[in-house]
């Protein structure tokens, strides 16, 4: 008898105690449940004084997003989604403008970026740019390191914070295995994978292109005050932050862990021989180069004119009518979920501010605990930089932006202000693995203790909030972002 | 010998000794289920003694010609009877003979004899498809096997799933037995038997509401003990036999020389780990090693959290004689099985109704203690609603034990 086998796909038993996988098991239906029990406590409680019905409902799914975004029970476009069905068919917008709404420009800016810096990583050029930093500067312990974390922030400015981690993190893992760092207890290993995972957050928000937040809080600034940012507007705001990050990063990283190798040398020969293996730039490498660079001279002279998305998008158009890309090359790196994710929260940050509910929810949070404008900021950009360190920072946008921009009507704040005091420190999660892909990947490497991360990296985040206020407090008036007193 | 003053102790004597056939019982109408084909060596009895104690009793008239005990029918009853040297009766207790099921006169749909296929031990079925101890087809059996040993000629082909599923349907159908139980004979493979008995399991556990155990070889690669009980296998059983090296070796050199005591160990810690506390069992022959190493492994296989099962088996003929065991000698290993896995806590309850081996909680009566707990917990499994339960929480078990790779990834969030 022919006796068939059984499958042979992979089984784990879980062995650990049944309570602790019972408790694991349940947690997911508890916090669905949880945010279904808060949506309806919001939609059915007796309307408070200043809020509309359509505010009392959007602020209901504002909060089943809420839990459902900072839990992530379910995936954070899906929670998105659940928004697009839910303003409809409980009346906070019609059906024609939510989904108006998810067509909005940020989304499509984002889906060029992606496209863009898919293209680089696909032809190989960001990891040429990468391993020729490191080649040319990188002879010393002291100038590798340097080199590692200088160049992860440099490539962030062009490219998603986590593309770049994703990218130098097989690179840092072999320069710490030709060192022979041992796992435990070397300064260096400890630094170097520091050095990729904040490199790449602080680069991050120098740009519209180091992730996807900026855009998200421009699309939401646009949807419900009709302001925006040009490229260079935003660069202007954010580099003070990010050259303070990277000189306090610096200082950090060296003196929690002091370099305690003498000698390079091995690496120095593993990245002449990636060099080497490279060969020569070749024309397809050019030419992405040369449309990459021409769409950032467009976005940031042409910006305002032409609008960022279409210059995006005409940069991918320019990309595939010279074929130096296919659509299933570009398939494996866009991130298609996440386009769900912002068009729903901008979607529902939209429907927050038009329906009132942002301005209630701000009436009785921020506005009881800050009296000034600037304790205003003081305090959005503390509660941002703390949530991201747990939170998704998207998820952190999408959930502050509403009640940033309805503080912002109610303290008389220019809107515009807001965009970057949500949106920066939202990008800044030094402590923890799951702040963000860049520090857990980190922490995979087996070279760091979750204590090397938490005390220097709360320095850093210590830094990082001083520099935002001391930024938005004396340069952004000089630039004509007025916070006022 | 002391006469029998409980239940097990009745067994362990049974067992050993069998019992004689008294004409009044071979005029009876209902025939009496006995072990039968070509693959018995020894025709036994299954009984059913008081407080519910199952013992498969030998009735080889040449074997038990000098047993003290006799079975008689008395107008509705069925009486043993235990006699002394001078013929003095010392022990007259009723007991329950179960009837042989009816499936075993029918026939598959190909034409093959239930029997063949299938035999009722004690509230089990025990199912054998590929029909042959692989021990046995490589000249190593062991020595006192009297299931594996003989020529397996008129069986040259496993049976077909389809004819399993018949013969279960037809003695779950008449209530011949409550469980399933898979035996394989193959040790030669990477999976240890598992992955041929693999489709017997998964078409049971889709046409049944049962709990399925399965007796099979360890396997060279933990992960399959851990597909065993993904797939559906309830309790599992790698049968060590004896604790000590040389005995194993002298009297299982099959077990000893392709597989070897320490693989045996190790995948019963592994099982342990992986199958519900007291589902993980292996039978220790008393007797045929020094009883101070049958403690010893009972201490061992406790302290891994497996369940030791005693057995006493008669020897075949063809093995040669043996001393008969001393009730008395055999107490004290039967108490230390009860104690010792009183002690690590492990749970009694499913080790139940096996009619060829002393479980630990019917060991409890030569420990003394009553054990009132697990035979409470025990007893209410024989209802319909505690077995329900049973069953409803062996699935629920491993519906929260059993992850694929994938949803372990999903899990983490990675």
């Amino acid at each position: 008898m022919a006796v068939p086998q059984p499958s042979r796909a992979e089984i784990l038993i879980d062995t650990r105690p049944l309570w602790r996988i019972l408790a694991e098991r349940t947690y997911r239906p508890i916090l669905l449940s949880t945010g279904l029990v808060v949506y309806l406590m919001v939609r059915t409680m007796p309307q408070p004084e200043g809020l509309s019905p359509a505010g009392q409902n959007a602020l209901a799914i504002f909060a089943l997003c809420l839990v459902y975004w900072v839990t992530s029970v379910l995936p954070l476009m899906v929670t998105s989604l659940l928004a697009i069905v839910l303003l409809p068919t409980t009346g906070v917008i019609s059906a024609k403008e939510t989904y108006a709404l998810f067509g909005n420009e940020a989304v499509f800016f984002i889906l060029g970026a992606f496209i863009l810096a898919a293209a680089l990583i696909k032809c190989g050029l960001s990891s040429r740019i990468a391993i020729t930093i490191l080649r040319r500067f990188g002879h010393t312990p002291r100038t590798l390191l340097l080199s590692l974390f200088l160049m992860n922030a440099f490539m962030s400015f062009f490219m998603s914070e986590h593309a770049v981690a994703a990218m130098t993190f097989p690179i840092t893992l072999e320069i710490a295995r030709v060192l022979r760092l041992p796992r435990e207890g070397s300064n260096y290993a400890r630094a170097l994978f520091l050095a990729m995972a904040w490199g790449t957050q602080i680069g991050g928000i120098a740009t519209l292109l180091g992730g996807g937040r900026a855009p998200l809080a421009i699309g939401m600034l646009r949807e419900t005050s009709g302001q925006s940012y040009s490229f260079a507007e935003w660069t202007l705001a954010a580099w003070p932050i990010v050259a303070i990050l990277l000189v306090v990063g610096w200082q950090v990283i060296v003196r929690f862990f002091p370099i305690d190798i003498d000698s390079v040398r091995d690496a120095d020969a593993v990245i002449a021989q990636k060099l080497l293996r490279m060969g020569r730039p070749s024309v397809r490498e050019k030419s992405i180069g040369l449309v990459m660079l021409a769409t950032l001279v467009a976005w940031i002279v042409g910006g305002e004119e032409f609008g960022l998305a279409n210059i995006a998008l005409a940069g991918v158009v320019v990309i595939f009518l010279l074929r130096l890309l296919t659509w299933p090359d570009l398939e494996q790196y866009v991130n298609w979920g996440i386009l769900l994710m912002y068009g729903g929260a901008i979607a529902l940050g939209a429907a927050m501010t038009r329906s009132g509910a942002s301005g209630w929810v701000a009436s009785v949070t921020v506005s009881r605990w800050a009296q000034t404008p600037l304790q205003v900021l003081a305090v959005i950009s503390a509660i941002g930089i703390l949530l991201t360190e747990a939170m998704s920072h998207s998820a952190v946008v999408a959930l502050l932006m509403p009640v940033a921009i309805g503080i912002a009507q109610q303290f008389g704040i220019d809107p515009r202000v807001m965009a970057p005091a949500v949106a920066l420190p939202a990008g800044l999660a030094f402590t923890l693995p799951v702040g963000t892909p860049g520090n857990a990947m980190a922490y995979s490497s087996g070279y760091l203790r979750l204590r090397d991360m938490l005390v220097p990296g709360f320095v850093l985040v210590a830094a990082a909030w001083l520099a935002f206020m001391a930024t938005a407090t004396w340069y952004w008036p000089l630039i004509g972002l007025g916070v006022g007193r | 010998m002391r006469p029998a003053t409980h239940s097990a102790y009745l067994k362990l004597e049974l067992a050993e000794r069998g019992l004689v056939l008294d004409p009044s019982v071979r005029i009876h109408s209902a025939p009496f289920r006995l072990s039968t084909g070509a693959d018995a060596v020894a025709r036994s009895l299954d009984l059913v003694l008081p407080q519910g104690v199952w013992v498969s009793a030998p009735v080889e008239e040449r074997a038990t010609a000098g047993s003290p005990f006799r079975l008689l029918v008395d107008g509705d009853r069925v009486v043993l009877v235990r006699r002394d040297p001078d013929g003095v009766e010392t022990l007259r207790v009723e007991v329950r003979a179960v009837p042989q099921p009816r499936f075993y006169e029918r026939h598959t749909t190909r034409g093959t004899p239930m029997w063949r296929v299938a035999a009722v031990h004690g509230s089990h079925l025990l199912i054998n498809p590929a029909g042959a101890c692989g021990f046995s087809l490589r000249g190593t059996p062991c020595r006192f096997c009297v299931e594996g040993a003989p020529a397996t000629a008129e069986r040259d082909a496993a049976a077909p799933v389809e004819e399993v599923l018949e013969v279960v349907r037809a003695a779950f159908d008449e209530g011949a037995a409550e469980f399933v139980y898979f035996n394989s004979g193959f040790f030669d493979a990477e999976d240890g038997g598992m992955g041929f008995l693999a489709p017997y399991v998964e078409a049971v556990r889709r046409h049944f509401d049962t709990l399925i155990a399965t007796q099979v070889h360890p396997p060279r690669d933990n992960r399959w003990i851990d597909r065993t009980y993904a797939m559906g296998v309830d309790a599992l059983s790698y049968n060590l036999e004896m604790f000590d090296e040389d005995a194993l070796k002298r009297h299982c050199v099959g077990r000893a020389r392709y597989i070897g005591r320490e693989r045996y160990l190790e995948a019963l810690a592994r099982a342990a780990e992986v199958f519900p506390s007291g589902t993980v069992w292996t039978d220790l022959v008393v007797g045929l090693e020094p009883l101070q190493s049958t403690m010893r492994g009972i201490d061992a296989l406790a302290a891994m959290a497996v369940v030791p099962v005693v057995s006493v088996f008669r020897t075949p003929e063809a093995v040669g004689p043996r001393a008969s065991l001393d009730g008395a000698e055999v107490a004290p290993v039967l108490a230390r099985l009860y104690r010792a896995v009183k002690e690590r806590r492990i749970n009694m309850g499913w080790m139940r109704d096996l009619s060829l081996g002393i479980t630990p909680l019917e060991a409890r009566h030569f420990a003394g203690d009553g054990a009132r707990l697990a035979v409470a917990v025990q007893r209410l499994t024989r209802f319909r609603l505690g077995a329900l339960a049973a069953r409803s929480l062996a699935r629920f078990r491993r519906r929260l034990r059993v992850r694929t790779v994938g949803e372990s990834f999903d899990a983490s969030h990675v």
